[in-house]
């Protein structure tokens, strides 16, 4: 149960690639961190920092107050899972359990003990006798995942474990990981792009793009209360519409203008706004389930066009037009493409920023 | 302290190994240099007393040297042209097709790189007479050729099962022949690896002797591993310094060769292993 | 634009039967899904389709034309690769370009084609960049441009949205959907992920272990699955999978579970007693907030144990009276220690399964 954390870390790769630009963050103990962002954003680079299989080109790595930033990793008490499961393929499932232990020089019964243990905890208990070679990929991740816990490490490193393994045994495959956060409250950094799988497992998600952390907060507030347009577009299934927009006054009554279609908010939120905007350029932000759809027209609704339905099964995503404006709406109604319908963005909802993507609103 | 102790350790060792390596070299490259007396001295002198260019010219002209010279190049050519010709489709088909008996076919082809010349040397020569084909670097050529296809085998063969199969798949469903396709994709992906095969296979039959001496006999066919060997027990005794001149004549290509394929040919032996 | 028909494919590697007797029909025009697992053979269907794989018995027609034993140049068929097999060699222009330079046809021609197509897919400022320089979905773009490039009579993707990271995976699916729709073209899409086949086809076949278990349109297909396999390839995130026993007593039918009677008479008259499987999809378990419905005949108490927010979906794990149900609730909610709830079954969507064929009895209308 060990906290990380990173002072200033700055890695550049060939002298010219920054992948990761000056972090700042201390991963709690005994809690799953996921560090969640597109590709190319700095997660694995980071990752590799911590588990020390890369030395940062500057900063430090602290775990718990032990300066670990140069310390290789067979050092560092780490146990990583990666995106393609890692089993020796010459070995039983059972020895491939084992060998962390056989390392550590434990007795053969208490090895036995514990790879039993684990084994039952994964469910595979049944495949010890059997080579990993002709086993499915989760049941292989499932063996590297045991092989990580059998060795009690003090943090638990995952990159991107379940991106190989189909849709149907993922499901198997995060319930286990949720197990093991909860059974034993070891410190978990999970790498991950899948903003749904992230939500799923963390207690805490530092959102990254292009090298740097743009929010580091609890699944809740990253998906209610972004800081900025990136992590509200990226959090969400579909993520947040944003719409550029202008402030506009006409007559002394102040709306925003979204391309031709016109919102009006209360008085009161409006003046905050104006005061803390310079420009009168800002983003205009509503998440897809937050928009009220119905095909027949109501007072105070705004008229609109679907042109895509996607069915997801329990839900309907329909990209609707208003005007020019593209918005994306999720409901559990039935909408067809190709039919009229009619929209209201409730202003509980509503999220404003800036017009260089801060919240300023909402 | 334990750690220094094995570093100096290391050090004296990679030292010795070095010098091991380089020193007969040196001694050999220095003694080109050296006067007809000089090589006799007991013991041998590391520098010598007279430096002398002399026999560096004079070994082209006492001896039919440039035609080994001519001969070797020749030899060399037509052995890589028959192998790539020959071990270029056959790795493509051992690599893409699942034919039954594929593995003993691989097998097969390879043992043959095992096979002692001396043994076979004999027959080879009858065969050859009877063609009319001694004393001619065609016909060294073509028996270098054939026996370095399986190089060519297993070397390109490896190249190209890192190409996935799909990049010549999707160019036929472009609208290609399984043909063009090799053409198209697989020759200019293998390149590397065309041109490490090419450089061993010539650096092979560069330096090859035994075939070379019993089916040449004059310097119409003579390559320079022979004419080398001519300087041994000649009239004038061992004339070392001359021998050491053709030597480092006849090598430099193979040098040149080696030092541009070394990446390459470490890559085409270890490719197929970590899969 | 061509009407596709498989006949009786089957295939085998070795002794290992890829592919058993598949036949079905792709409506010219039509965006078809091809859903299954991985190794269930989509692939190895496609490259079938594509001709670069021969089957062992069977037959493929396309536009009324029997190419069996056509090579893959002369099908007029083109296939984007899961790995997208972009030519390393050649930049991306060129890639675009070679079916076109393969029919031979005019260099002025084939730059129209080119730009037209790469303008289409927002890559027109990549054509003269190596495959190697491109991020993910710029690949993919390049691999799609490569085969909308030419006038094929069908298109064939196998996977393409499974490598990219999930929001380009998101915005990809809309896309992708804009894009048949203005193509008017015949597409075949291979993909694991159930919701592809919902959100973009006109007509799904599911593939599980080299046989084809059902073919219709999606949502037909969704509401009235033949088979277990079916149902289950086709739940987010699981099915709920229960022992259920019909009687039938006087004229009432009641489905008993561990956890439930369930008054079924309305529904039992084509069914007889005995032992059923009972599947519902987590998003037909509704938690009961008035009371006046918890009274209903077809509610029933469980134990709210865990609960995982999604962004505004919760999916949530109750117990049952030993049984564990997995409910996915449209809204956020969100438990701190066990609660006791009541849960309505939502009727109409109970699916019945025989126990020992693991075929659809309830409802007995036909499959898609």
């Amino acid at each position: 149960m060990v906290k990380v954390t990173l002072e200033n870390v700055t890695h550049i790769y060939d002298k010219k690639v920054k992948a990761v630009d000056n972090l700042n963050i201390e991963i709690p103990h005994g809690k799953l961190t996921a560090l969640l962002g597109p590709s190319g954003c700095g997660k694995t680079t980071t990752l590799r920092i911590i588990a020390g299989l890369l030395y940062p080109t500057f900063g430090k790595v602290y775990f718990d107050e032990r300066d670990v930033t140069i310390v290789p990793p067979e050092k560092r008490n780490v146990a990583m899972v990666f995106q393609f499961p890692v089993v020796y393929s010459v070995m039983t499932v059972y020895e491939n359990l084992a060998f962390p232990l056989r390392i550590k020089k434990l007795s053969k019964d208490q090895i036995d003990k514990e790879v039993k243990k684990v084994a039952q905890f994964l469910g595979i208990e049944h495949y010890l006798h059997l080579k990993p070679t002709g086993l499915s990929a989760d049941l292989k991740q499932k063996i590297a995942l045991g092989r990580a816990l059998i060795k009690q490490a003090d943090i638990l490193i995952l990159d991107e474990p379940l991106t190989n393994i189909d849709p149907l045994a993922r499901v198997e495959l995060r319930e286990k990981i949720l197990q093991i956060k909860k059974e034993t409250g070891i410190t978990t950094i999970y790498v991950t792009h899948d903003q749904a799988e992230a939500l799923t497992l963390a207690d805490l998600i530092a959102v990254m793009r292009e090298g740097k952390i743009l929010q580091f907060a609890s699944p809740e507030d990253v998906y209610n209360h972004p800081t900025n347009t990136f992590v509200a577009w990226f959090l969400g299934n579909p993520g947040m519409n944003l719409v550029k927009g202008i402030l506009r006054s006409v007559n002394s009554k102040t709306y925003v203008e979204l391309d031709g279609v016109q919102i009006h908010l209360p008085t009161a939120i409006l003046a905050e706004i104006v005061n803390r905007v310079s420009i009168n350029e800002i983003i205009f932000g509503i998440r897809p389930e937050s928009v009220e759809v119905y095909t027949e027209s109501r007072p105070g609704y705004i008229h609109a066009k679907s042109s895509v339905v996607e069915d997801t099964g329990a839900l309907r995503i329909a990209t609707v037009n208003l005007g020019d404006i593209e918005i994306k709406v999720k409901t559990e109604k039935f909408l067809r493409e190709g039919q009229e319908v009619y929209v209201k963005f409730p202003i509980e909802h509503v999220k404003i920023f800036d017009k260089d993507g801060n919240l300023i609103y909402g | 302290m334990k750690l220094d102790t094995w570093k100096v350790a290391a050090l004296i060792t990679f030292i010795f190994l070095t010098l091991w390596t380089i020193l007969p070299m040196y001694y050999a490259f220095i003694t080109a240099f050296k006067s007809r007396v000089e090589i006799t001295y007991w013991p041998p002198t590391l520098i010598p007393t007279e430096f002398t260019t002399h026999y560096w010219i004079t070994v082209w002209f006492d001896r039919p040297t440039i035609a080994y010279y001519r001969n070797t190049i020749i030899a060399g050519v037509i052995s890589t042209m028959i192998a790539l010709a020959f071990s270029i489709p056959t790795a493509y088909t051992c690599a893409r097709f699942n034919f039954r008996n594929r593995a003993d076919v691989l097998f097969t082809i390879l043992t043959f790189r095992f096979l002692p010349p001396a043994a076979v040397v004999l027959p080879i020569y009858v065969f050859l007479r009877q063609l009319a084909l001694i004393d001619t670097p065609i016909s060294l050529g073509l028996l270098y050729g054939a026996i370095n296809i399986p190089i060519g085998v297993w070397v390109l063969r490896s190249y190209i099962r890192e190409i996935p199969p799909e990049l010549e798949e999707s160019y036929m469903i472009d609208g290609y022949s399984r043909t063009r396709a090799f053409f198209g994709i697989t020759l200019p992906l293998i390149r590397p690896g065309l041109v490490a095969v090419s450089l061993i296979i010539l650096a092979l039959s560069w330096g090859e002797f035994l075939f070379a001496s019993i089916l040449t006999t004059s310097p119409v066919g003579k390559t320079l591993p022979v004419g080398i060997s001519e300087y041994m027990g000649g009239e004038w005794g061992y004339e070392w310094n001359k021998i050491m001149a053709v030597t480092f004549y006849a090598i430099i290509p193979t040098l040149i060769a080696f030092f541009i394929i070394r990446k390459h040919l470490a890559r085409g032996l270890t490719f197929g292993i970590v899969r | 634009m061509a009407r596709l028909c498989i006949e009786r494919i089957s295939k085998k590697f070795g002794h290992e039967k890829v592919l058993e007797d598949i036949s079905f029909e792709v409506e010219s025009g039509s965006f078809s899904t091809l859903l299954g697992p991985p190794s269930a053979g989509k692939t190895t269907l496609l490259r079938i389709i594509a001709g670069v794989e021969t089957p062992d018995e069977g037959r493929i027609i396309l536009d009324r034309e029997d190419i069996t034993n056509t090579p893959p140049k002369d099908r007029n068929v083109a296939l984007v690769y899961q790995t997208f097999a972009l030519y390393p060699h050649m930049k991306v222009y060129d890639n675009i370009a070679n079916p076109l330079k393969a029919k031979k046809l005019p260099l002025a021609e084939i730059s129209k084609k080119v730009n037209e197509v790469s303008e289409f897919l927002n890559i027109r400022h990549l054509l003269d960049r190596y495959p190697r320089e491109l991020s993910g979905g710029e690949k993919q773009r390049v691999a799609i441009a490569r085969a909308l490039v030419r006038d094929a009579k069908i298109y064939l993707f196998d996977e393409p949205l499974t490598n990219l990271d999930y929001k380009l995976r998101e915005a990809a699916r809309t896309e992708l959907k804009k894009m048949s729709k203005s193509l008017k073209a015949t597409i075949l899409y291979a993909t694991p992920d159930p919701v592809d086949a919902l959100a973009m086809s006109d007509s799904v076949h599911v593939l599980f272990r080299g046989r084809l278990l059902q073919s219709g349109t999606p949502r037909g297909v969704y509401n009235l699955p033949n088979d277990i396999s079916v149902v289950k390839v086709f739940s987010y995130p699981t099915i709920n999978l229960i022992d259920a026993n019909l009687e039938m007593k006087e004229n009432k039918a009641i489905l008993r579970t561990p956890f439930a009677s369930i008054d079924f008479s309305t529904y039992a008259d084509t069914l007889t007693e005995g032992r059923y499987l009972l599947a519902i999809r987590p998003h037909d378990l509704h938690i009961v907030f008035h009371s006046e419905d918890a009274s209903s005949v077809n509610s029933f108490k469980a134990r709210l144990h865990l609960t995982y927010v999604v962004g505004s979906e919760t999916i949530a794990y109750a117990d049952a009276n030993g049984v564990t149900l997995v409910l996915h609730l449209p809204y956020i909610y969100r438990i701190t220690e066990p609660k006791d709830i009541s849960v309505l079954l939502d009727l109409n969507k109970i699916l019945l399964f025989d126990v020992k064929s693991l075929k659809r009895v309830f409802p007995k209308r036909g499959g898609g």
